[in-house]
């Protein structure tokens, strides 16, 4: 079940009801938050926005790891949440590995070109990881989990 | 004409055609062979409001469904259920009229085509535009659907219309007491047939006030509803021991409704135009929606039943109070996750993303266990009350499971957003069904809350005296004849062999818009 050659395989793991995180912290209110969401979410935008702006220069799109370098706690969350249903996969460089992330000098664009057909496939076998309910596939999870691990 | 059947001092009246029901089919047939010469008797159990000593004439039994379904979802009055339909239009879609291998008993003996001009002239009848025959809305502007990129060619949008104050009583009342030829006959029961040999000879009606009358003609036509109908073959027993219709135990059998069901929410990421689906208006002066349908090809793929996926708003009752911190991580995260992966639209600029929740209207199967019976209590008239067996199948629960599973796929493949199903973890067949309108507030929070929908029913009674062009596999003929009787026809759903994922009442319309030409043709 825990085994990634498992394939396809659905995983549900239980959440404590409380996830401690900035987003459970009580004292912020929802409006503080959906515009804290929306200024991540623009900012995570603007290299997709300035490559569809007319006339300009196709800006290189940034790696997961540059992208998720300023990661959102949320981010965080789901990679332990992940990376405590799958432990063995508790080691960087074998994140790396699986995410196809290699240091040989492969354009971004074709890197996110094979992160995106991996994640169709997976969406496609049901390989899929799911969290109360919310069904991520394997490599976002992965995603994830590489980021937590800092 | 008008006559109020406690008033009505003879024991008989005679002319061409008995309607027997003032309902959507029977006031359409009244009005479209109001024009034809012939002479019109409509007999309608209830008046022209709402009375509660009629309305319990409704009481029926129904075991598996609560709400007092069957007494709350009919209606006893000039214009039947028409008085509390919401209005929802939509044709039933080709396949809904083939015969699907992986569908038992599915199959219509007409299809679509030979429905098409009078989904046509039903529209009009309604007072909505009408469809195109692959579906289209041509005079309605320009609408934003979507079309999911990867793999294309598995859901496909289709647009209800709504139509706002479409009680059938209230706008047909005067053409039908005074046009010339036609008798409306209110507060009057129709409590049996009189059947000899092949024929039947009169429709024995009676009055609360314990009148009774007899109303001769040379043609009868049943249009009381997917219950009364059956009920009514059933009882006239006495010469057809099995009852009218019944030799090959057809009656009440296959029974459909429309089992509709929050089946799942989901996070929809800025950018997406979901006007269509959220907003319910087409135009200035049109309301309607758009919802999301397995194409037929993906259907016939996957061995799916019909269902259409509305996509609702659902605000802040969104998600569990314990669990939000979650949710809102995931969809930040996936969100992120999304975008880096190309798979977000270009120039999304939405200030928020959109909570939805899903919900769907799905087809059922028609199967023979699923039935109208005759119980063991009686009404005041002393008749025998309906009780109706009902459940949904293995087929209808794996179809509709399978259906969000697909479609939360191409959400997430198209970047469109997140689902989280209400069924992956469900024994759908066990989950509770009530009436619809006797939902609260409290109990949709509670759906959300602990992601256990309820089967939710509209009153769309279907199937129970199915069309076929066998006695064996049904009821009435192509043309709405009983078979084996030679003056007996059947209008409304209950002659729907499948009942596709559509509202039924166009349905009805245009059928009876159909049976009268047919009636006209027959009876000159």
């Amino acid at each position: 079940m825990r085994s990634h050659t498992d394939r396809p395989a659905t995983v549900t793991v239980l959440v404590p009801a409380s996830v401690p995180s900035p987003y459970n912290d009580p004292r912020m209110g929802t409006t503080d938050m959906d515009r804290r969401f929306v200024l991540r979410a623009l900012a995570s935008l603007w290299p997709t926005v300035a490559c569809a702006a007319p006339g300009a220069a196709p800006t290189q799109p940034p790696s997961p790891e540059l992208l998720m370098a300023d990661v959102p706690p949320a981010v965080i969350e789901l990679g332990r949440i992940y990376l405590r249903a799958f432990p063995e996969e508790r080691h960087r460089e074998q994140l790396r590995r699986r995410l196809g992330i290699t240091d040989d000098g492969e354009p971004e664009g074709v890197r996110l070109a094979r992160l995106n057909a991996t994640v169709l496939d997976e969406i496609e076998t049901d390989d899929l990881f799911e969290i109360e309910g919310w069904r991520l596939t394997r490599t976002e999870c992965r995603v994830y989990a590489l980021a937590s691990l800092g | 004409m008008h006559i109020d059947a406690r008033d009505y001092d003879q024991a008989t009246l005679t002319g061409d055609v008995c309607v027997i029901g003032g309902g959507a089919a029977g006031i359409t047939l009244a009005v479209a062979l109001s024009k034809s010469g012939l002479s019109t008797i409509v007999v309608e159990s209830g008046g022209f409001e709402r009375t509660e000593s009629t309305d319990q004439l409704n009481a029926a039994q129904t075991p598996t469904i609560g709400g007092d379904y069957l007494l709350r979802s009919r209606v006893r009055v000039f214009g039947g259920t028409t008085s509390h339909w919401t209005g929802l239009c939509l044709p039933l879609a080709d396949p809904t009229f083939e015969a699907r291998p992986w569908v038992p008993n599915s199959g219509w003996p007409i299809d679509g085509d030979v429905l098409h001009s009078y989904y046509q002239a039903a529209c009009e009848f309604v007072g909505i535009e009408p469809w195109g025959r692959q579906g289209q809305l041509t005079r309605s502007p320009e609408l934003t659907t979507l079309e999911f990129s990867q793999h294309p060619g598995r859901f496909e949008t289709r647009i209800y219309q709504v139509k706002r104050r479409a009680h059938f009583g209230r706008r047909h009342r005067d053409t039908l007491t005074e046009a010339e030829g036609v008798i409306l006959l209110t507060h009057a029961t129709c409590t049996g047939l009189e059947v000899t040999g092949p024929r039947v000879e009169r429709a024995v009606v009676r009055t609360l006030t314990e009148r009774r009358i007899a109303v001769d003609a040379k043609i009868f036509v049943l249009a009381a509803g997917g219950i009364e109908n059956a009920r009514l073959l059933l009882v006239s027993n006495d010469a057809h021991p099995k009852g009218v219709g019944n030799i090959h135990d057809r009656v009440g059998r296959f029974y459909m409704d429309h089992p509709e069901l929050t089946v799942a929410e989901a996070m929809v990421w800025p950018g997406w135009d979901l006007d269509l689906y959220l907003r319910g208006r087409l135009g200035d002066d049109s309301v309607g929606f758009g919802a999301l349908f397995p194409t037929p090809s993906f259907a016939r793929e996957r061995g799916l039943l019909q269902a259409g996926i509305q996509i609702r708003r659902s605000g802040h009752r969104w998600g569990t109070p314990q669990g939000r911190s979650l949710d809102r991580a995931v969809t930040t995260a996936s969100f992120r996750f999304d975008c880096v992966r190309g798979a977000h639209p270009k120039g999304a600029c939405l200030p928020a993303m959109q909570r939805a929740a899903l919900f769907a209207r799905s087809e059922q199967a028609p199967d023979p266990a699923n039935r109208v019976v005759l119980g063991e209590t009686k009404d005041v008239f002393g008749v025998r009350q309906p009780r109706l067996e009902w459940r949904m199948n293995a087929l209808d629960a794996r179809s509709l499971k399978q259906t969000v599973q697909e479609l939360a796929r191409a959400i997430y493949r198209d970047g469109l957003g997140r689902v989280r199903s209400f069924l992956d973890h469900q024994e759908i067949q066990t989950l509770d069904a009530t009436y619809g309108p006797s939902m609260e507030w409290e109990d949709y929070d509670r759906i959300h809350h602990e992601r256990r929908p309820k089967i939710l029913l509209w009153g769309h009674h279907m199937g129970t005296t199915r069309m076929a062009d066998s006695p064996r596999h049904g009821v009435v003929d192509r043309n709405c004849a009983v078979h084996g009787i030679a003056n007996l026809y059947i209008a409304g759903s209950s002659v729907f062999p499948t009942g596709g994922a559509a509202n039924p009442t166009l349905t009805i319309v245009a059928l009876a818009l159909r049976l009268a030409e047919h009636l006209q043709r027959t009876v000159s």
